[in-house]
């Protein structure tokens, strides 16, 4: 890897003002700073500019780009020291800000004079040159602002309040507050200068096995817990990065003592033959009796139905199973193609899912525009797709990933509201006020069946009332609200 | 050259009284507990101590082949037992069996 000493250094050059001249420097204690009503005062003659150039050159620097006020150059960092006397010593970037604002450095380190050295410039240099300054790495400065993109999408906060129906909700002076909302995921990258800027309550903590609290390589929980946020904002947020293992994650999750559990993993319960599975696999028999404790103990669970996937946890009877509804620039509404929907072949009478979150539709489900840790997997892997810039901390994704803190948000102000409420009665009300979702169908991909020998993949339709595709329909978090 | 390979198993209870006095002798073994619920208790540890411990040999994870869409699993290399594991004498009376972890998928 290349260290400072070995790169080249980037030095601006400033030219030294002739003694018999009326010329200004921008480095005299007594000259008025240059500004554009003064700045000709500042300019050398540009023969001194050509003969300043001629003799960096001559001595080994190469002249990027001159001008009547300085001259870019570059060098070698022992040639540096050579020609000015200068003895350099590196420097930690990050070291030197901080408290800063958020910002990505361009480099770790670099190379700065050291503490009392000296400035002797050769003598044929000295009456041309005044100053050496080796520059600094810049900062990218990231934006709390996401980035524009040329197709319909949504836009956090105010596009999920708005058709989620939680802005009514929000003006009625129900914002989630005194609600405890944890996540488990791949990590929460709580630093962006999103969340930042939106002052949200939120912290994080490392699940069983899981390692670096503060990034996120992934990018998915930093992601979807906007959504989270999004409907109830002043809730009191906890991110659990999850390690490999989920039921310890979810054991550790359940210490917090959360009112309202979000989950966007699971498993897909298919055998090697495409069809579902017809018997919990032994791995997941822990999990499935920690979650039924913990919905047992009065935490209202939320899991992701899955796109596609014949999902568990999704499709747990105790839990509130989160769909996908897609609704386009129009308003017009339809069940998300992306997002699972099925009758489970291991509950009986079970049907995922309950109710629906905004999901987008295939190929890629690019519809929800959300804050990432920059250059995460995910902001690289999509950025092909979604129009966003590959590390600028933003993406456009969904998924019932995005659905179950969807709903968990509106869970949060229905808790804010009455925290008497069971999670039987939120999944009670959330499904009795839903929005019907008639048109569209599911993920075919998620409801496998053999037919005359032949595995086929069937999609399950919306319709009139409670159906297979979205279950109850589309939350509505006002109705809801307005109910308990 | 050491074994890094992390595998993370849950041993499930037979009483859940007795979830700290197992979580004792699971370190005694020389496996990580990760977290102790009340039926089970998380534990973690090298792939070659897990053969050695359980009694079975781990093998990569099939890959099924699935039309489902996701960001892919939470974690790095997964392992299933070819054989169910063995539970250690000096467990037998207190845990009913070991379940070797997957994991999750990012929907």
């Amino acid at each position: 890897m290349e260290d400072a000493y070995s790169s080249m250094l980037s030095i601006e050059v400033s030219l030294a003002p002739p003694p018999d001249t009326d010329i200004l420097s921008p480095f005299s204690a007594t000259a008025p700073r240059p500004r554009a009503s003064n700045i000709d005062a500042f300019r050398a003659e540009p023969a001194q500019v050509d003969r300043a150039a001629d003799e960096l050159r001559r001595l080994g620097f190469r002249v990027l780009i001159g001008s009547s006020l300085s001259l870019s150059i570059e060098g070698r960092p022992d040639l540096f020291t050579e020609v000015f006397g200068t003895e350099l010593e590196e420097r930690s970037v990050q070291e030197e800000r901080e408290q800063a604002a958020p910002a990505i450095p361009a480099a770790e380190s670099f190379l700065a004079p050291a503490p009392e050295a000296s400035w002797e410039p050769p003598g044929l240099l000295s009456g041309l040159v005044e100053r050496a300054y080796i520059q600094r790495p810049y900062l990218y400065f990231e934006s709390p602002l996401p980035p524009r993109v040329d197709y319909h999408h949504l836009r956090i906060p105010g596009d999920l309040s708005f058709l989620m129906n939680a802005s009514r909700v929000h003006r009625n002076g129900t914002t989630g507050r005194g609600v405890k909302v944890a996540m488990i995921d791949s990590g929460f990258y709580i630093q962006h200068p999103y969340y930042l800027a939106m002052n949200y309550n939120m912290s994080r903590i490392l699940g069983p096995g899981a390692t670096a609290v503060e990034t996120d390589e992934n990018g998915h929980g930093s992601a979807e817990c906007g959504n989270i946020m999004a409907i109830a904002p002043d809730a009191t947020f906890i991110g659990v990065k999850s390690g490999p293992n989920l039921t310890a994650a979810f054991k550790e999750t359940v210490r917090q003592n959360p009112d309202i559990i979000s989950v966007s993993l699971g498993f897909d319960l298919r055998g090697s033959n495409g069809l579902p599975l017809t018997s919990l696999p032994g791995f997941l028999r822990a999990l499935e009796a920690e979650i039924s404790d913990a919905v047992a103990s009065g935490i209202t669970v939320v899991f992701s139905a899955g796109n596609g996937h014949i999902s568990f946890p999704g499709m747990h009877p105790d839990i509130i199973s989160a769909g996908g509804t897609f609704i386009d620039e129009n308003m017009a509404m339809q069940a998300s193609d992306y997002a699972s929907a099925f009758r489970s072949a291991i509950y009986p009478g079970r049907s995922v899912p309950d109710v629906t979150g905004l999901v987008g539709m295939r190929p890629h489900a690019t519809y929800i525009l959300l804050p990432l840790q920059p250059e995460c997997e995910i902001d690289r892997d999509v950025s092909a797709d979604d129009g966003t810039g590959a590390d600028d901390g933003w993406s456009v994704i969904s998924g019932t990933s995005a659905a179950a803190p969807q709903l968990a948000g509106v869970c949060a102000l229905l808790k804010q509201k009455n925290p008497g409420l069971s999670p039987a009665d939120i999944k009670a009300v959330l499904g009795r006020t839903a929005v019907d979702v008639t048109k569209g169908q599911a993920n075919e991909a998620s409801n496998p069946v053999l037919e005359d020998g032949r595995l086929r993949h069937v999609p399950v339709k919306a319709g009139l009332a409670s159906d297979g595709a979205t279950g109850h329909g589309l939350v509505d978090a006002f109705a809801a609200w307005e109910q308990v | 050259m050491a074994d890094e390979t992390l595998v993370s198993a849950e041993v499930h209870l037979r009483e859940p009284a007795q979830a700290e006095r197992v979580a004792e002798k699971l370190e005694k073994l020389d496996l990580d507990v990760l977290s102790v619920g009340s039926r089970s208790i998380s534990v973690q540890g090298s792939k070659r101590r897990f053969e050695s411990v359980f009694g079975c040999r781990l093998i990569p994870s099939e890959v099924t082949d699935s039309p489902a869409r996701d960001f892919g699993p939470l974690g790095g290399e997964s392992f299933r037992a070819a054989e169910p594991p063995q539970v250690p004498s000096e467990l037998r009376d207190d845990v009913e069996s070991v379940e070797i972890q997957q994991p999750p998928l990012m929907f």
